[in-house]
């Protein structure tokens, strides 16, 4: 019981590190060239930038939906584990099948930043154009609670020990068993 | 018990094969009309909507195809290990519902951009309209997708041992004996009667 407790608060303190996530910026794009400077930072929900022009986003599919989803279907399995063995068998399945779609979904995400990083290398190469790429605390954190949620729920697929039973009902000495002396 | 081996194995080797040839199939379409211009194009797993200066290339491995296989091929190499019997079977299991789980959260999130794409570059052309479709080569990742996960799903369940006959039971030994015909062995008798 103590190994799924510790495995369910491991996972949910990889929830909690992902839902804080989703209220602090992931990550800072700057922009140099033609001796002006442009900002935009970009959360799992929004993107503000100081360029001119450029237009305010009212998005539906934001990135932090399948974030958000896969952490859900995470932390509510790793409670479940702590229910009863009906329970906590498809809890132990989902928990780890939550863990590992939120491993996918930052997977991609970085792959996608590294690729954007490599496309704006590429025309830096011919232009005057400058641009940096920050990872911002929101970024960190989604990394640390994707790694929380996926060790805890490993740790919660462990095979545990039969619990003893409980046999109350025989003292630790036994029975007395009533013997009668037969007659010769 | 039942065995889910079989399906399980069937419904990985089903991953494997979508995955391998939906990563190769464009994923969507956009269409782009305006009174100037009107023009479309497609969206593949394996190269960028922005034509690159001459002489750079983007590494295949940062590309979302990258992922897409990595993951679905954790998915099926585990799920496929996890269905033998021996050591190292509790291990494979776990990748491998972590693998498919992955591959779904890879491919969802994919889905996700392909849409919020959309709605930028709407923001930035209200006036015209972009309008995206996804392609088969996405519907073939969906399905993969589906199929890796209940595939890594049924393959947790152990698999029925062969268990030992039980003490009760019936047991039949058949021996090959080449020597006895069918009708016996002639046996020599003197044809005296006997006596009381």
């Amino acid at each position: 019981m103590t190994d799924r407790r510790i495995a369910a608060g491991v996972v949910v303190l990889g929830g909690v590190l992902t839902g804080a996530a989703c209220f602090l910026d992931v990550l800072g794009h700057r922009f140099v060239g033609e001796g002006r400077t442009f900002t935009q930072v970009v959360s799992l929900w929004e993107r503000r930038t100081d360029a001119p022009g450029y237009p305010v986003f009212d998005i539906a599919a934001d990135p932090g939906w399948p974030v958000v989803a896969a952490a859900a279907v995470m932390v509510v399995a790793a409670l479940g584990t702590l229910a009863g063995a009906k329970v906590a068998g498809a809890a132990r399945l989902a928990t780890l099948a939550g863990a590992g779609a939120l491993a996918g979904v930052l997977l991609l995400f970085v792959v996608e930043t590294l690729h954007q990083l490599q496309v704006a290398n590429a025309f830096e190469a011919s232009s005057d154009y400058r641009y940096a790429q920050t990872a911002l605390p929101g970024f960190y954190l989604l990394v640390a609670g994707t790694l929380a949620g996926l060790a805890g729920a490993v740790l919660a697929q462990r095979p545990h020990a039969a619990e003893p039973v409980a046999d109350d009902a025989t003292p630790p000495f036994g029975i007395a068993l009533p013997v009668e002396r037969r007659g010769d | 018990m039942t065995d889910r081996g079989r399906p399980a194995a069937l419904l990985l080797v089903l991953c494997g094969v979508l995955v391998g040839v939906g990563n190769q199939l464009p994923m969507y379409t956009a269409m782009h009309t305006s009174p100037v211009d009107s023009f479309a194009f497609s969206g593949s797993l394996w190269e960028g909507s922005v034509p690159l200066p001459d002489g750079h290339e983007i590494s295949p491995l940062l590309n979302v195809g990258a992922p897409v296989l990595f993951t679905a091929a954790l998915t099926v190499v585990a799920g496929l290990l996890a269905l033998r019997r021996g050591r190292g079977v509790q291990p494979a299991r776990v990748v491998a519902l972590a693998a498919a789980a992955a591959f779904l959260g890879v491919v969802v999130a994919y889905g996700v951009g392909v849409l919020r794409e959309e709605e930028m570059n709407n923001a930035f052309e209200a006036a015209t309209g972009f309008a995206y479709h996804f392609d088969s080569g996405f519907h073939l990742l969906v399905l993969a997708a589906a199929a890796g996960l209940v595939g890594a799903v049924l393959a947790q369940r152990p698999r029925p041992r062969t268990e030992p006959p039980a003490d009760d039971a019936v047991v039949v030994h058949q021996f090959t004996d080449d020597d006895t015909p069918p009708f016996g062995i002639a046996f020599p008798t003197t044809g005296e009667a006997r006596g009381d």
